[in-house]
């Protein structure tokens, strides 16, 4: 099944034309109507006239994170602040927050391809979808809910901050059939249902649609195993353009992208340049059909490769086909995207020095545990200053919460313990 | 049906179009809407080959047109209504008609010439009621039906029609635009330059915004309608009341 078969099936010939005429279109608007891009073009002496096939888009700069958080509050904005119906914000990778505005059509377009991605999942009017991805700041969730709404699902917004037992009480009582959420947190439901003896039997269960975090192939065939559902990969960039804009379709041999809403390159995370087709890079998306919030070839972080080859289900789009690894040293934790040097800014303000740190992960019971260590450099003198060291440690953990939306656990640990910290910042103990 | 791709053209040194790209599929109608002087008179004047293309391409049903001259377009099943009618005042309403079949010859062309005749004449029945009058002495609106007329008279697969509601009394131009989706339905397609931005958006599936010789905008017509900066543009501040 297709959500819109007049855009989802273009040949490649049909796409190209409407991808540029977007794109000539986005670039026109974004440099009359953005500062940042104006100035941008300038500064890198572009021709945007120039711009006359999908291939020369190469040409432009990339945008950073680093650009969006530069651009805090809303100098990215291609509209006045009165035609934006919807903020969406996340942490920036440094001081500023990145804040996305979305304008009525932009709002139906994330519902357009979250439609097409739950459709492409098999989703359907009978469906009951329970979505428990978070509902906040965060684009995901309410973009899945839209989508489920758009195809006429029964929507359970069960969030993710509802505890498993709640899930898996409305997963049985209202039969879900299809579950939303990182795959992090199926774990997490997954082992709650071993541990409550809930067998998957007594449950409606048919599908999962993951996302928010990147997963092996080794997670999904767990999760198929232990949840007996068909598990399936959504891609969304939370930063810039929400939930919809890649998902796998019951082919599963890559992810679709929404190729009529994002042009998407791969290019060597060094070099910048364009990789070889098919070989994997880091993925550049451009928007073409944004008003509010348009980016031009921003760099998500991601690896992945494109694969244009025709597939079975009859869709035209390419598929990414995403690797766990990034081009940055963002990790994943709780469906949340996180950089070390987020963390480590928030040590630095509280402590008022810079002690040696390092960040471990773990997963226990299903559940992402993040554990901030921090050295102390030398040995403790007085009880005054125990006091003093546990109250800077509370202040660690509960700052990282305020700042970055997840729960960690701080604590000091001896002298000269973490010789491998410059090393090996993040020790990432979960099983994959 | 028609694509176009990086169309560049303008008249002596001055450059009107600045690399446009835009298509039109099959039974769809198209609107380019934007202000006087933007430049959508002269994108179709370029596709008739009423003006000759700079740069870029102009594809027809697959086979490229780019700097064809307007009869080999016509021939090629695309038709232009131009702006401000046009019509041949001191011909009558029938001859005007004639004019735009023109482009058939032989007894086979006759025959099909008096068909097409008989189609323009059961979309604008005012037109056979004044078959023999001169076209310089109907009304503004009557006159724009006879553009259109005569336009179809060659049996294009597209038409382009240019301000079709220009100078034209409300009342009429709703008359006009009620016929569009009636071309639609006989399987015509339709590329409609307006300024009168509702009444185009109304009718059409798609449309595209053209500001100083480029594209800024572009969506399905319900989009375009609630897109602010196309209402604060182009569909006047009160947009809402006089809607209703």
């Amino acid at each position: 099944m297709l959500y819109n078969p007049k855009y989802e099936r273009l040949t490649r010939g049909e796409l190209a034309q409407v991808q540029i005429e977007r794109l000539q279109s986005t670039l026109n608007r974004a440099y009359r109507n953005v500062a940042f891009y104006r100035h941008l073009f300038d500064a890198n002496g572009v021709d945007l006239e120039g711009v006359k096939s999908v291939e020369a888009l190469g040409r432009l700069p990339l945008t950073t994170r680093e650009d969006l958080a530069q651009s805090y509050p809303y100098d990215m904005f291609a509209v006045p602040l009165r035609d934006i119906a919807r903020i969406h914000s996340i942490a920036g990778a440094s001081s500023a927050p990145v804040a996305v505005g979305y304008t009525r059509n932009d709002l139906k377009h994330c519902t357009e391809c979250t439609a097409r991605a739950l459709t492409a999942a098999g989703v359907h009017a009978g469906d009951v979808v329970q979505i428990a991805f978070p509902y906040n700041l965060f684009l995901g969730g309410y973009g899945f809910h839209q989508g489920a709404e758009q195809v006429g699902a029964s929507v359970i917004p069960s969030l993710a901050t509802a505890s498993v037992e709640r899930q898996i009480v409305l997963m049985r009582d209202f039969k879900t059939t299809i579950l939303i959420c990182t795959p992090g947190y199926a774990l997490q439901l997954a082992h709650a249902l071993e541990e409550l003896q809930v067998h998957r039997e007594r449950l409606h269960l048919r599908v999962g649609i993951f996302g928010g975090e990147p997963w092996p192939e080794g997670v999904r065939q767990e999760l198929e195993q232990r949840l007996g559902v068909v598990c399936l990969d959504a891609y969304g960039l939370s930063d810039v353009m929400g939930p919809g804009a890649a998902a796998e379709c019951g082919e599963r041999q890559g992810l679709h992208v929404n190729e009529d809403h994002f042009i998407v390159e791969a290019v060597h995370p060094e070099t910048l340049c364009p990789v070889k087709r098919g070989e994997a890079g880091e993925l550049v998306f451009t928007t073409i059909a944004r008003e509010g919030f348009p980016v031009i070839r921003y760099r998500s972080g991601d690896i992945g490769a494109l694969d244009e080859a025709p597939c079975a289900c009859g869709r035209s789009f390419a598929r990414i086909r995403k690797s766990a690894r990034r081009a940055d040293d963002r990790f994943f934790f709780q469906g949340v995207g996180i950089f070390p040097a987020q963390i480590g800014r928030i040590i630095d303000d509280v402590m008022g020095w810079k002690p040696r740190r390092q960040i471990l992960l773990d997963r226990h019971e299903g559940t992402d545990a993040m554990e901030v260590r921090l050295e102390v450099t030398e040995g403790i003198a007085s009880l005054d200053e125990i006091r003093n060291l546990e109250h800077l440690r509370e202040r660690v953990e509960k700052r990282i919460e305020t700042v970055l939306d997840v729960r960690v656990k701080a604590c000091f640990v001896e002298p000269a313990s973490l010789a491998d910290a410059e090393a090996n910042p993040v020790v990432d103990r979960r099983p994959t | 049906m028609l694509r176009i791709l990086n169309l560049e053209t303008g008249y002596g040194r001055l450059r009107v179009l600045k690399g446009v790209s835009l298509h039109v599929s099959s039974g769809e109608i198209v609107t380019l809407i934007g202000a006087n002087g933007a430049g959508k008179s002269t994108l179709l004047s370029c596709v008739a080959g009423v003006v000759r293309p700079w740069a870029g391409e102009v594809v027809l049903n697959g086979r490229p047109i780019t700097g064809l001259p307007p009869e080999q377009v016509v021939a090629s099943g695309c038709s232009l209504s131009p702006e401000g009618r046009q019509v041949f005042g001191p011909m009558t309403v029938r001859e005007n008609l004639l004019m735009g079949g023109y482009v058939r010859r032989g007894e086979r062309g006759r025959e099909e010439t008096e068909a097409a005749l008989e189609e323009v004449y059961g979309l604008f029945e005012v037109l056979r009621q004044r078959r023999d009058q001169l076209a310089g002495t109907l009304s503004g609106g009557e006159q724009q039906m006879l553009a259109i007329g005569r336009a179809l008279m060659a049996r294009p697969r597209l038409v382009m029609m240019d301000e079709p509601s220009l100078g034209i009394a409300p009342r009429v131009v709703q008359m006009i635009y009620e016929t569009l989706p009636e071309l639609k339905r006989r399987g015509m397609t339709l590329l409609l330059v307006e300024q009168n931005a509702r009444a185009a958006l109304r009718v059409a599936d798609r449309g595209y915004v053209l500001e100083t010789g480029q594209i800024v905008c572009e969506g399905d017509s319900e989009e375009l309608l609630g897109n602010r900066e196309v209402q604060r543009a182009y569909l006047g501040k009160d947009y809402r009341r006089i809607d209703e």
